[in-house]
Order: structure tokens, then C-alpha cells, then sequence
């Protein structure tokens, strides 16, 4: 039951990491092109693009956070194992259920608290400070990044304890 | 319980310790203890707004926009065929003597470290491309593998280097700086590390048997091999030297080039390089997760006056500097065997930094020699970042072999450690003379 659930959920939450992912990889062309041309405008026009600070700036916070999940999702951030992996099985299963609800509670604080900052930049009218493009968008992003980051914890947080109690019930 | 913060402090570091050792995510275990820690010093509304404020922020940063642009224009190089050209014309240089190949192998590693910022991709990168020719020759596969291993280390000490922008960014070090401090001490390992395969080979016939001897005109001609990296090189290392690019526009340039190259070269297909976008995103998102939770736990690491009190205790011994030094050295070697090199700094600098300062050492000597310890630990067991990478690929080859092959080359990285501590000029010669003066 719970494993169904964790896998439907998982097919949702791994495809918009997926997307996200995407999104942060054009952002990366986009910066390259962006810059490139920048300085190509400077040096040969004297004229570079007005502004173009502010963008790539905003353009680096799309390709860090929307990132993040997707990475999680493949297993990828870096863990130490040289310790745990020695450890006998039920005391790994255990601790895997408790270092995953750990993780997931503070990437959900994290998210939260991004939220607020985004109101927060909001209600102050934050902006870049050359083409005065509001920044709350963006944090808006980075909080969905981090939930998704979230997610992705949970689903790891509901396989654990999954495996962990299929393991009692066993002889 | 009424603890002071340093005790609040010390109990977080250890804190991380067990949860990274425990398996959490680094970034994550830096994010809980952080967290835990403000709570105690500070109270519950600092904890937690700051855990939106700093998050936030390092996300605009746009130094650290470095490290997806250097990874990305690096793996594009790795699948362009920039690395096998560079091989074969070094190659044509030293094939003949005794361990050409692998002088060879240690020489391109160095040349594609200057279009590449990470030991790993540098090592696998040249596996493919040398190992074959090894085996072809008869080198014994330890040997062979562990100096692939071992020259990979020059892929983040010559930049660009994705280590030095981490320290840059976690000191405040000017980045274009460091890198270009890397230049010669990479060029100085280079060399160490031949007249070391050179030693080994003569007297042991057995582990690198001498190649053929091309004729001056194959030499000449093989020259051609290394336009590319000498291009790339010269404008991205170049044009920071000479003040006209800020470092994150070189590094966009760079790619741009090192594409254009490759679609040149006929090498690149579109499957190709969509793989190295999506990797430059992981290696990118693997790292940032780490940084902002290291930018948060140093943060409380500062409100815990741990530094400070470091630094007031330091500088209360009556010892010399240079042992003061030794030991921190010694530290950083330690933690090399235990753990990768992102979280050695991202734990250790914001600790360990500011005694450094005040003892007087200049950040560039500092994180170059920072950089070579990170290169120990990549060859070292139990935690040999390369040697796992390169167990991985070729499963034929037991990972103590490769480890025992390593181990000549950890003994002169270690001499040559004690060498650039003594002489800082090795790692501040250059960065005094560039164009836009240090500090300025």
C-alpha cells in the first residue's frame, strides 16, 4: 500500500524535477550566449548590453535551484557511506528512516522559509538595480525548486520506512 | 542547560560529523546542525528567517556562476576529442624515454587541466584516451593506472579549477588570482611527477618499457595537437591575467570556443553535448547544495565564536608559524583520507581560515597548498576520489592496485607540499605581476 502510493507519487514529482532540470539547463546556454555577446558588444562597439549584470545574476538562481531536485532524484548529492555501509543491516534501515525524515523536515523548513522571503521581497519591491526587474519571481522559483527538493526527500522518506518495516514482518 | 556559544559550537561540529557519517546528504547534515546551532544561540525567528535569507542569497552570487560554466565547457572538451590530440603530440616528446607513455598520460592531464577544472573528468577523461596505449606497450596496469590517477590532480590545480573557486568564494580571495597562482605549481607537480615516472622505470624496466623515437619533424608537426588547448588557455587564462574579462565572462567564452572547436573537430554530436549539459547541471547542483548549507552552518559557525577563539589561542603559543602551519596541513591531509575535496573546504576554510590570516600567510600561498592536500586525498584509501572513478571503469584492476600504483606519486606530492610551503614565491609570482593588481 504505502509502496503504491510512494511510486505514483514518485512518477509525478521525478517528471517536474525533470522539467525543472531542463529549465535550468537552457538557463545555463542562455547566460553563455548572453555574456558572450555582452562582451563582444564591449569590446568591439564599446557598447555592451545594458543591464545584462542584472539577468545573468537572476539567470544563475534559475539554474541552482531548479537543479537541486533533480539531482536528488538521481541520487546524486554527495554522501559518505565509507562508515554506514558497514553497519548491520536493520541498524542501516533504521537510520535511514530517521537521517530521511531529518532531511525532509528541514528542506520543508527551507522551503517554507524561502516562501517568506519571497513575500517579503515582494512587499518591499525588491528589484535588480539596473533594469529594476522585481526579484520575488525568482524566489518564488527557488521555493519551488525546494519543494520539489522536498518531495523527493519524502518519496526517499516513505521507501525507507517501507523497507524498513517489510523487514519486521519478515521471520 | 546553559552552554556558551563556543560549546554550542563545538557540539554542532560533531553534530555534522555523525549525520554526514550516517549517510545524509552533506549539504543536508550542514543545514540540521546549522539550524540546531542558531536555535541554541540565537532562538527559534533567527533560525529560521535565516534559513530563507541565506539560501536565498547565495543564489546571486555570482562568483559561484564559475562552476557550472568551467564544468560545462571542460565536459565539452572531454568528449570533443581535445584530450586524444593532446596525448598523441605530447606523446611524440617523450614516448621514447623510459615511462614515455606515462609521462605522456601526467603531460596531457596537465595541458587538458588548463581547459579543465576537475581532477575526476581529467582522469577519466584521459584513461580512455592513454590506458589502451599502455596496455598496448605492455606497462604494468597498476602503475599505469596509478599515474593516471595521480596526474588527473593537475586538472584542478592548473586552471580553471572548480576548488579555487570554492576557496575564493569562501575567503574572499580574488578568483582570477588564484588561478592564475595555480599556474606554476602545477607546472613545478608536472615535472616532479616525470622526473619521478622517469626514476621508477629505469629502475624497474618492467612497469613502463620505453616507446618508439620520432624524428624531429613528427614533432615539430605534432604541435598542431595542442592548438586547442593553447587557445582556449591563452584567452580565458590570458584575458584574466591581462584584466580584460572578469573571470565568469572568461569561463563564457571559454565555452563558446571549446564548442566551436569541437563542432570544428567534427566530434561533437547533439547527443553528445545535451549528456554534458545535463551532467554540468548535476555536478553544479551537487555542489551548490553543499555550498549553501556550508554558507548556513558557517554563518552560525561565526555567531559561535568559534574563530575567534581559535585564532586568540593560536596566536597566545609560543610556537613558530611554520609549525602552526604543519599542523593544519597536517589536518587537511587527514581529512583528505575521510572525505571528498568540496567538503573538506567547505568545512575546514570557514574554521580554519582566519588563524591562517592571522599567522601571516598570504590566501593564495594557502590555497594552493590547500588545493595539493585535496590532491592527496584523491589518490589516497580509503577515500580516493580518482582511483574509485577509475576502479570504476576498468573492474579488471583490483582498487589496491591502483592504490599501490598511486603511491609513489603521494610521496612527491608530499614533498612537493613541504617544497611550496617553504617557498611561497612558487605560488605568488604571478598573481604580483598581473595586470590588475592583487587586492585592488
Amino acid at each position: 500500500m504505502l509502496e503504491r502510493v510512494a511510486n505514483r507519487f514518485q512518477k509525478v514529482v521525478y517528471l517536474i524535477s525533470r522539467v525543472l532540470n531542463f529549465i535550468s539547463m537552457a538557463a545555463i546556454i542562455a547566460v553563455v550566449l548572453l555574456v558572450v555577446v555582452d562582451v563582444f558588444m564591449r569590446a568591439i562597439f564599446n557598447d555592451p548590453i545594458k543591464g545584462a549584470h542584472d539577468v545573468v545574476v537572476l539567470g544563475f538562481s534559475i539554474i541552482v535551484f531548479l537543479s537541486l531536485a533533480w539531482c536528488a532524484a538521481t541520487n546524486d548529492h554527495l554522501e559518505i557511506d565509507i562508515i554506514f555501509k558497514r553497519l548491520p543491516r536493520t541498524v542501516k534501515r533504521i537510520l535511514e528512516v530517521a537521517m530521511m525524515f531529518f532531511s525532509t523536515v528541514i528542506l520543508g523548513l527551507i522551503s517554507w522559509q524561502l516562501l517568506v522571503q519571497g513575500m517579503k521581497l515582494k512587499g518591499a519591491n525588491a528589484q535588480t538595480t539596473i533594469l529594476k526587474i522585481p526579484t520575488y519571481p525568482f524566489v518564488y522559483l527557488a521555493t519551488l525548486g525546494f519543494i520539489l527538493l522536498t518531495l523527493v526527500f519524502l518519496i526517499r522518506f516513505l521507501h525507507s520506512l517501507n523497507n524498513a518495516v517489510g523487514e519486521e514482518e519478515l521471520p | 542547560m546553559n552552554l556558551n556559544p563556543i560549546e554550542v559550537g563545538l557540539i554542532m561540529i560533531i553534530l555534522l560529523f555523525i549525520l554526514m557519517y550516517l549517510k545524509m546528504p552533506i549539504g543536508i547534515s550542514m543545514f540540521i546542525s546549522g539550524f540546531l546551532g542558531f536555535l541554541m544561540v540565537r532562538g527559534m525567528p533567527a533560525a529560521l528567517s535565516s534559513l530563507g535569507i541565506i539560501t536565498w542569497r547565495q543564489g546571486l552570487k555570482e562568483v559561484l556562476l564559475l562552476i557550472p560554466l568551467f564544468t560545462f565547457m571542460g565536459l565539452l572538451a572531454a568528449r570533443g576529442g581535445i584530450s586524444k590530440s593532446a596525448f598523441s603530440s605530447i606523446y611524440k616528446w617523450v614516448g621514447h624515454l623510459p615511462g614515455g607513455l606515462a609521462m605522456a598520460c601526467a603531460g596531457a592531464c596537465a595541458a587538458f587541466g588548463a581547459v579543465c577544472g576537475s581532477q575526476l573528468a581529467t582522469s577519466l577523461t584521459m584513461s580512455s584516451v592513454a590506458l589502451q596505449e599502455m596496455r598496448k606497450y605492455k606497462y604494468s596496469d597498476e602503475f599505469s593506472l596509478g599515474s593516471i590517477a595521480a596526474s588527473g590532480n593537475l586538472g584542478i590545480l592548473i586552471p580553471p579549477s572548480s576548488a579555487f573557486v570554492i576557496y575564493g568564494f569562501l575567503t574572499e580571495t580574488s578568483i582570477g588570482s588564484l588561478f592564475i597562482a595555480g599556474i606554476l605549481p602545477g607546472i613545478a607537480i608536472l615535472f616532479m611527477f616525470w622526473i619521478q615516472m622517469y626514476i621508477q622505470c629505469r629502475l624497474n624496466p618492467a612497469l613502463g618499457p620505453a616507446g618508439p623515437r620520432f624524428g624531429w619533424l613528427d614533432k615539430v608537426k605534432s604541435l598542431e595537437g595542442l592548438w586547442a588547448i593553447v587557445l582556449v588557455f591563452l584567452l580565458v587564462m590570458g584575458g584574466i591575467y591581462a584584466g580584460i574579462f572578469t573571470p565568469s565572462e572568461a569561463a563564457s567564452c571559454g565555452v563558446v570556443v571549446v564548442f566551436l572547436i569541437c563542432v570544428a573537430k567534427r566530434e561533437l554530436k547533439g547527443e553528445l553535448f545535451r549528456r554534458a549539459l545535463q551532467e554540468t547541471t548535476k555536478i553544479s547542483a551537487m555542489i551548490m547544495l553543499m555550498i549553501i548549507g556550508s554558507m548556513y552552518f558557517s554563518s552560525f559557525i561565526a555567531a559561535s565564536q568559534i574563530p575567534n577563539f581559535i585564532v586568540d589561542y593560536v596566536a597566545a603559543l609560543p610556537i613558530n608559524r611554520y609549525v602552526l602551519m604543519g599542523v593544519i596541513l597536517f589536518v587537511y591531509i587527514i581529512c583528505g583520507f575521510v572525505m571528498d575535496c568540496y567538503s573538506i573546504l567547505v568545512i575546514t576554510v570557514p574554521i580554519l581560515f582566519p588563524v591562517v590570516e592571522s599567522l601571516g600567510f598570504d590566501p593564495l600561498h594557502f590555497g594552493v597548498m590547500c588545493v595539493l592536500t585535496i590532491m592527496l586525498g584523491g589518490i589516497t584509501p580509503p577515500f580516493g576520489l580518482q582511483v574509485f572513478g577509475l576502479s570504476g571503469m576498468f573492474k579488471d584492476v583490483p582498487i589496491y592496485g591502483i592504490f599501490r600504483g598511486a603511491f609513489p606519486f603521494v610521496i612527491t606530492l608530499i614533498i612537493s607540499l613541504i617544497i611550496i610551503l617553504f617557498v611561497p614565491g612558487i605560488s605568488t609570482f604571478l598573481p604580483d605581476m598581473m595586470v590588475p593588481y592583487r587586492g585592488a
